[in-house]
C-alpha cells in the first residue's frame, strides 16, 4: 500500500469544491465538522441510543469504542440517516441534518465504510468505484480513481475483477476507495478491521493514518481498542447506548479499568 | 392471547397437534377454537337469518351467492392468512368441487345423453346432496395433497403466488378440455338445484368451525410462526412443509364446499366461470378483512354488499365496469394504508375480549409506567 | 404429424424467434422491477395496453408511424412512472405480498377505467401496411414484421447491456438490485433508481406492445393479461432477478409453445398452456434460481 504523500490536500479539502453545494459556502464553518447532541435513536419501538454526545473536529480521527451491542453501529447508521433519529440533534458543519436523506448527506460530504464492507460483489472493482462516485462526482471520476489506485496499487491490478472474488483485506481497501470517490469531508468507518487477519489489520490502520495525513476527517468505530487508540486523536466509550467515558486517546489508553469496566472484556 | 402460548410444552414436544390431547380433556386450544367458532358462526347465522327475513326476492340471490363464495373465501384465508402466501389458484379447487358434485348428483338419464363418453362409474353415479358434497370434498383434497408439497417448498412468496396462478391456468385448461367428463367449454347442464339458504348456511358454519379449529390448533400456530420468522419457527420444531401442506389441503377442501354449493345453485357449469375474475373477487374478499377467519367472513360480507350496491348504481347509470373500479380502488387504497386488513390480526372474539380487558383494567390498575426512565433503566 | 419440410421448419424457427423476442421484452420488463425492488408488478400488462391505446390515439390524430412508435414507447415509460408514484412509492418498505396486492388492484382499476372511458370492445390496431410485406428466402416465407421484431429486440439488448455496463444509471440499477440500502449510502438517490427501473420497464412494455399488438391487430381493455402472464413466465424461468435470464426465458417459452403447437395433435393444442405452466412450476421447484441463477441474488435484496 502506497504511503506516498500526494501533493496538496484533495480528499476532504478545506474549501468546498462542489459547485452544487446548496449550503452557503462563502465562509467555511470552523466548528466541529460533526456534532451529535443528546442523540437518540430507535429500531421500531426499541430505543438503542439514549442521548449520545460526540464531537468530531476537522482533520481529527475520533474513535468510538464499546463492546458488541452498545450502539456503535447504530450511531453511525443514525448519522448516515439510515436509522430513525428519535431525539437530539446531529449537526454537520453546524447545520442540523435531521431532515436530510442519506443520499443528501452523502452530497454534503459524508461517506461511509459500513460494517461488513458491503462492496457490490457482482460488479467489478472499477464499477464499485464508479458507483462510489454517485451521480455527482462522475466528472471527477478519472482523477479520483487514479488517486485511489495510488493509495491501493493492489486494487489497480484487480480493477476488472468481480469484487466478490477479492480477499477480505482487498475488499476493505475497495470499501474505503469507494467511499473516497465521493470526495468526502467526513469518513465514517464501522469496524474496518473486523474479520481480517492481524497482518491485514495492521495495514488497515496504517491506511487510516495515511488518510488523516491527506486531510480526511475520520470517525472510527472499533472493537480493536489498542490499535484504535494508537491511531486516534480522541475517543468515546459507549455502553448501553450512552457515552460513559470521553477523552483524548492518551487519556483513554492510560485509563486502567478501561477494558474490564467499560468494555466487558476480561473479568467483569 | 393466553391459551396455547402459555401452555408449557416439555422441550422435546413438537407443537404439531399430536401432543395436545394428552394435555387434558379440554386443552385450552380446543376450548378457544370452540369459542371462536361459536362466536363467529353465531354472527354469521344472525346475519343470514336477518337478511333472509328482511330481504326480498332481489336480495335472496345475493345472499345465496355470498354463502356460496364464503367457503372459498374462508378456505383461501386458511392457507394464505396462516402461511403468508397469497394463492391465486383456489378457485381451481372450487371448480373441481363443483364439477365433481355435479357429476355425482346429476340424474343418470341426463348424464347418459350429455356425457355419453364418460366412464361408467360416473355416468351411473347418483348421490344426494350430502353424498355428492362428501365425494367432491374428498376428490379435491386428494388432488390438493400432492400439489401441496409443491407449494410448500416454494420459499419466496412471489414465486409461490405466480405458481398458484399457474395452477389456476392448468386446472382451467384440464377442465375445459376433458370433454368426456366435464363437457368441455360448453355448459354442463342439468344439475339438481339442491342449494338452499339453509344448507348453505350450515356449510358456512361447518367451514368456519374447520378454519377456526385449524387456526387455533398447534399446527395453525406453528404455520403462522413461519410467516413471521421461518428460522425461529424451525428451531422450535415447526415442520413448515407439513404445516403448509395441511393448510393447503384443508383450504382446498373448504373451497370445494363452495364449489358444491355453486353447482347446486347455478345448476349449470362452465370452466370460464372459474377463472380470473372470480379469483380476484375471492382474493379481495379474503384479504380485505384481514388474515383471520373473522376477517374472511367480514370481508366477504362487506364486498358482497358493496358489490351489490355498486352494481345497482352501475346499471342505473349504465356504466359497466364501475363497480369493479370502485371495489378495486378501495381495495388498493386499503392495502396501501392498512395492509393487515379491516380487522387486523385478531379474531372477533379476541378483539372483544381485549376491549373488555382494557375496559376493566383501566378502571382498576394503572397500566403504564409513569415515565421513560422506568422503561430505560438498565 | 412430423411431416415437416425444411422450409416449414425454418418458418417455425422464425416464428419462434419473433415470438421469443416479444416474450423476452415482456420478461425483461417484469425482471427489471423485480431485480431492483424484489416485487412483482401485476400492472405490467396494463403498460402494454396503455401503450397500445396510445398508438391508436396517435394514429387517429394522423401522426406518421415513424412518430407514433417512439411516442407509444415513451407513453409506456411515463405510465410506469405514474403508476410508481401513485401505487408504489407511498407504500415503500411494505412487505412483498402487499405490493402483489396493490399492483393487482391498480391493474384492475386501470383495466376498468379503460373499459368505462375508452372502449368496451376490441379496437382495431393496424400496423402500417409495409409491415405485412414478406419476402422469400429459399422457399421460406418470412414476414418483415417478424424480422423487425427480432432485430429490434437484438438492438435493445445491446443497448441495455451497454447501459448497464457503462452508464452510471445502469450501474446504479445493478447496485440497487444487489444491495439497495448500500446504494443509498453511496449517495445514489433511492427514488431516482426506482423511478428509473419503472421507466425502463415501461419502455420495454411499449416496445413489446408495438410488436405484440401489431401482430394481434387489435387492442382492448384487458389486452394486457396475456402479455403479463408471458412476462411472468419468461422472468420466472430465467430466475426472477436475472435480466439475462428473462431474455433466455422468453425464447425458451416461445420455443416450447411453437414446439407443442407443432407436435401435439390439434385437438390437444389448448393443453399447451397447461404444459407450459407445469414446466414453470417444475423450474421453480427444482431450480429456484431459474435457468440463469438470479433468484438467489434477488432474495438477498434489502428493501428501503
Amino acid at each position: 500500500m502506497s504511503r506516498s504523500l500526494l501533493q496538496g490536500r484533495f480528499f476532504g479539502s478545506q474549501c468546498d469544491r462542489a459547485p452544487r453545494a446548496a449550503v452557503s459556502a462563502a465562509v467555511p464553518f470552523d466548528g466541529p465538522i460533526l456534532g451529535a447532541r443528546a442523540l437518540e435513536a430507535r429500531y421500531g419501538s426499541v430505543r438503542v441510543l439514549h442521548g449520545v454526545d460526540v464531537e468530531v473536529n476537522r482533520g481529527e480521527i475520533v474513535t468510538l469504542l464499546g463492546s458488541n451491542g452498545v450502539g456503535k453501529t447504530t450511531f453511525i447508521q443514525t448519522v448516515m440517516g439510515m436509522v430513525t433519529q428519535s431525539g437530539g440533534a446531529i449537526l454537520y458543519e453546524g447545520e442540523d441534518i435531521r431532515r436530510l436523506s442519506p443520499e443528501a448527506r452523502v452530497l454534503k460530504g459524508l461517506a461511509i465504510c459500513p460494517e461488513g464492507r458491503r462492496i457490490f460483489a457482482n460488479m467489478t472493482v472499477e464499477d464499485n468505484l464508479r458507483v462510489g462516485a454517485g451521480f455527482h462526482r462522475q466528472a471527477e471520476f478519472e482523477t479520483n480513481r487514479a488517486r485511489v489506485y495510488e493509495l491501493f496499487p493492489k486494487l489497480k491490478t484487480l480493477s476488472v475483477n468481480a469484487a466478490g472474488y477479492l480477499s477480505g483485506g482487498e475488499q476493505q481497501q475497495l470499501a474505503v476507495g469507494r467511499a473516497l470517490m465521493s470526495e468526502p469531508k467526513l469518513l465514517l468507518m464501522d469496524e474496518p478491521s473486523l474479520g481480517l487477519a492481524p497482518k491485514i489489520v495492521q495495514t488497515i490502520f496504517e491506511l487510516i493514518g495515511v488518510l488523516r495525513e491527506q486531510g480526511v476527517t475520520i470517525l472510527l468505530v472499533e472493537q480493536n481498542v489498542r490499535q484504535a487508540l494508537r491511531i486516534a486523536d480522541r475517543g468515546y466509550v459507549l455502553r448501553n447506548g450512552r457515552v460513559v467515558l470521553a477523552g483524548t486517546a492518551e487519556e483513554l489508553a492510560a485509563e486502567g479499568h478501561l477494558e474490564t469496566a467499560y468494555l466487558g472484556i476480561g473479568k467483569d | 392471547m393466553s391459551g396455547a402460548e402459555s401452555h408449557a410444552h416439555p422441550t422435546n414436544d413438537v407443537p404439531d397437534g399430536s401432543s395436545a390431547a394428552s394435555d387434558g380433556f379440554l386443552s385450552s386450544w380446543v376450548l378457544r377454537a370452540t369459542t371462536g367458532s361459536f362466536v363467529l358462526a353465531a354472527i354469521l347465522a344472525v346475519f343470514v337469518v336477518v337478511v333472509n327475513g328482511v330481504g326480498s326476492a332481489v336480495t335472496q340471490p345475493v345472499l345465496i351467492i355470498f354463502l356460496v363464495n364464503l367457503p372459498v373465501v374462508v378456505g383461501l384465508q386458511t392457507f394464505s392468512g396462516n402461511s403468508g402466501v397469497i394463492s391465486f389458484g383456489h378457485v381451481a379447487f372450487m371448480a373441481i368441487g363443483a364439477y365433481t358434485a355435479a357429476l355425482m348428483s346429476t340424474p343418470v338419464l341426463v348424464k347418459q345423453t350429455e356425457l355419453a363418453n364418460a366412464p361408467a362409474f360416473i355416468r351411473n353415479a347418483h348421490f344426494g346432496f350430502v353424498g355428492s358434497a362428501l365425494i367432491a370434498v374428498a376428490v379435491t383434497a386428494c388432488v390438493a395433497f400432492p400439489l401441496g408439497f409443491v407449494f410448500a417448498r416454494l420459499a419466496h412468496p412471489a414465486a409461490a403466488s405466480i405458481a398458484s396462478l399457474g395452477w389456476l391456468v392448468i386446472a382451467q385448461t384440464i377442465i375445459a378440455n376433458w370433454y368426456s367428463v366435464t363437457h368441455g367449454t360448453a355448459t354442463f347442464y342439468g344439475i339438481p338445484s339442491y342449494t338452499t339458504v339453509w344448507n348453505a348456511l350450515l356449510c358456512g358454519v361447518i367451514v368456519i368451525v374447520a378454519a377456526m379449529t385449524f387456526r387455533r390448533s398447534p399446527i395453525g400456530y406453528g404455520l403462522r410462526a413461519t410467516k413471521s420468522n421461518p428460522l425461529v419457527a424451525r428451531a422450535i420444531g415447526v415442520n413448515m412443509v407439513r404445516a403448509r401442506v395441511a393448510a393447503w389441503v384443508l383450504s382446498a377442501a373448504l373451497a370445494a364446499v363452495g364449489g358444491v354449493l355453486y353447482s347446486g345453485y347455478l345448476v349449470s357449469l362452465a370452466p370460464s366461470n372459474f377463472f380470473f375474475s372470480l379469483t380476484v373477487t375471492i382474493v379481495v374478499m379474503a384479504i380485505i378483512g384481514g388474515p383471520t377467519v373473522s376477517g374472511a367472513v367480514v370481508g366477504a360480507i362487506v364486498i358482497s354488499v358493496l358489490n351489490e350496491v355498486l352494481r345497482r348504481v352501475e346499471t342505473a347509470t349504465s356504466r359497466p365496469g364501475l363497480s369493479t373500479v370502485v371495489v378495486a380502488a378501495i381495495f388498493t387504497a386499503l392495502m396501501m394504508t392498512r395492509p393487515e386488513g379491516l380487522l387486523g390480526r385478531w379474531e372477533l372474539d379476541e378483539i372483544a375480549l381485549r376491549g373488555l380487558r382494557r375496559l376493566i383494567l383501566s378502571r382498576t390498575v394503572r397500566l403504564a409506567p409513569r415515565s421513560r426512565e422506568e422503561v430505560d433503566a438498565p | 404429424m412430423l411431416a415437416y419440410t425444411f422450409a416449414e421448419g425454418m418458418q417455425q424457427v422464425v416464428n419462434a424467434l419473433a415470438l421469443g423476442s416479444v416474450y423476452a421484452l415482456l420478461g425483461l420488463g417484469v425482471a427489471a422491477i423485480f431485480s431492483v425492488l424484489g416485487i412483482v408488478n401485476f400492472a405490467h400488462g396494463e403498460l402494454v395496453t396503455l401503450s397500445g391505446f396510445s398508438m391508436l390515439l396517435f394514429a387517429t390524430l394522423g401522426l406518421p408511424w415513424l412518430l407514433i412508435v417512439p411516442l407509444a414507447i415513451l407513453t409506456g415509460g411515463l405510465a410506469a412512472i405514474a403508476i410508481e408514484l401513485v401505487a408504489f412509492r407511498p407504500v415503500r418498505g411494505a412487505p412483498v405480498e402487499t405490493f402483489l396486492l396493490t399492483s393487482l388492484g391498480v391493474s384492475i382499476v386501470i383495466q376498468n377505467l379503460l373499459l368505462m372511458f375508452v372502449s368496451p370492445r376490441p379496437e382495431d390496431l393496424h400496423a402500417p401496411s409495409w409491415t405485412d410485406a414478406t419476402f422469400r428466402v429459399g422457399g421460406v416465407v418470412v414476414g418483415w414484421f417478424d424480422v423487425a421484431t427480432i432485430l429490434t429486440t437484438f438492438l435493445i439488448l445491446i443497448l441495455l447491456t451497454t447501459f448497464f455496463r457503462r452508464s452510471i444509471y445502469g450501474l446504479a440499477l445493478r447496485a440497487a438490485a444487489e444491495d439497495f440500502s448500500m446504494t443509498r449510502m453511496v449517495g445514489l438517490k433511492a427514488n431516482s433508481v426506482i423511478t428509473l427501473a419503472f421507466f425502463l420497464s415501461g419502455l420495454l412494455a411499449g416496445v413489446a406492445a408495438f410488436f405484440y399488438l401489431g401482430t394481434l391487430g387489435q387492442v382492448e381493455y384487458d389486452s394486457g393479461f396475456n402479455p403479463l402472464l408471458k412476462g411472468f413466465i419468461a422472468a420466472v424461468m430465467g430466475g426472477l432477478g436475472s435480466l439475462s435470464g428473462a431474455v433466455v426465458g422468453g425464447y425458451v417459452l416461445a420455443a416450447m409453445e411453437i414446439f407443442f403447437q407443432v407436435v401435439l395433435p390439434s385437438a390437444n393444442t389448448p393443453f399447451e398452456a397447461a404444459i407450459v405452466f407445469g414446466m414453470v412450476i417444475l423450474v421453480l421447484l427444482l431450480r429456484p434460481r431459474g435457468l440463469s441463477g438470479g433468484l438467489s441474488a434477488a432474495m438477498k435484496l434489502e428493501r428501503v
